[in-house]
C-alpha cells in the first residue's frame, strides 16, 4: 500500500527526454528510398509492379475486348453453322412441301 | 480472380446469345423453295418454267393425297381406339393405309425425278441425292404419323 502511494507521485514527475538523433529525417528517407529500390530491382518485383500498375487501365480494355471477341465468335459460329447446314435445311423444307405424308403429320400436330 | 470468373461467365452468355440471335435472323431469311432450286442447282429460266409447271400439276395430286391420308389416319385411329374392333375391319384399314402410303411415296418420288429431269444431269443427280433421302421412309406395317 505504501509502495503504491509513493510510486504514483514519482510517475507523475517522470518525463521522457529522448536523445536527439542528428539527421533523423534524412536517415528515414534514405531507408525508404533504399527499400523502394530493392523492391523494383528484382525481376519479380519489377514484374509485379508492372502488372499491378498496368492492370489499372488494362482491365477494362481487356474485359471489353473479351466481350467483343465472344460476341464475334458467337455470331461467326452461327454464320458458319448456318452456311454449312443451309442446303440440308432447304432440302428438308422442300421435301416437306412436296411429300404429302410429311405434310399430313405436320398438319395433324397440335 | 472472382472478377475474371464473372467476366468469363459473361463472355459465355454473350457468345451464346450472339449465336442464338444470329441463327434466328438467318433462319428468318431463308429463301423460298423455287429460289433455292434456281440458285443451288443453276436452273435456267426455261428449266425454272418447266419445274413450275410440274409443281402446278403436282399440287392437286399432293392435296388429294393429303386428304386421303387424313381420312385413312382418322379411320385407323378410330378403329384402334374402339374397344371391340373386328379384326377384319382393322386389317382392311391397315391395308388401305399401307397402299395409300405406297401410292404417295411413289407419286412424290416420281415428281422428284420429273423435276430432276429438267435439270442438267449432274445437277439433277445432286438434287436427287440431296432431297431424296429427306422424303418419308415408310417402315412396312407401321402406320406413319400415328401417335
Amino acid at each position: 500500500m505504501n509502495d503504491e502511494d509513493s510510486l504514483s507521485p514519482l510517475l507523475k514527475t517522470w518525463r521522457h527526454q529522448p536523445r536527439e538523433v542528428p539527421d533523423f529525417n534524412r536517415s528515414v528517407w534514405t531507408r525508404v528510398q533504399a527499400e523502394s529500390t530493392s523492391e523494383e530491382s528484382g525481376p519479380l518485383g519489377r514484374l509485379l509492379h508492372f502488372s499491378l500498375t498496368g492492370a489499372r487501365w488494362a482491365t477494362p480494355i481487356a474485359a471489353s475486348l473479351i466481350l467483343l471477341l465472344s460476341l464475334a465468335a458467337g455470331s461467326g459460329a452461327a454464320l458458319a453453322y448456318e452456311s454449312l447446314t443451309h442446303n440440308d435445311r432447304m432440302a428438308t423444307e422442300y421435301a416437306r412441301s412436296i411429300d404429302p405424308l410429311q405434310m399430313s403429320v405436320s398438319h395433324s400436330r397440335p | 480472380m472472382k472478377r475474371w470468373l464473372w467476366l468469363f461467365c459473361l463472355a459465355l452468355v454473350v457468345g451464346f446469345a450472339a449465336f442464338a440471335v444470329t441463327q434466328r435472323c438467318m433462319r428468318h431469311a431463308l429463301p423460298d423453295e423455287m429460289t433455292w432450286l434456281r440458285e443451288e442447282f443453276a436452273v435456267t429460266a426455261a428449266q425454272a418454267d418447266a419445274i413450275e409447271q410440274l409443281n402446278t400439276a403436282y399440287d392437286p395430286v399432293c392435296a388429294e393425297h393429303c386428304r386421303r391420308i387424313g381420312a385413312a389416319r382418322h379411320r385407323l385411329q378410330s378403329l384402334l381406339a374402339a374397344p371391340n374392333t373386328p379384326a377384319a375391319d382393322l386389317a382392311d384399314a391397315q391395308n388401305t393405309w399401307q397402299s395409300l402410303c405406297a401410292e404417295c411415296t411413289t407419286a412424290t418420288r416420281a415428281h422428284l425425278e420429273a423435276v430432276a429431269a429438267q435439270m442438267s444431269p449432274e445437277q439433277g443427280k445432286r438434287y436427287l441425292d440431296l432431297v431424296g433421302p429427306k422424303l418419308t421412309r415408310r417402315e412396312p406395317g407401321k402406320p406413319f404419323g400415328l401417335r
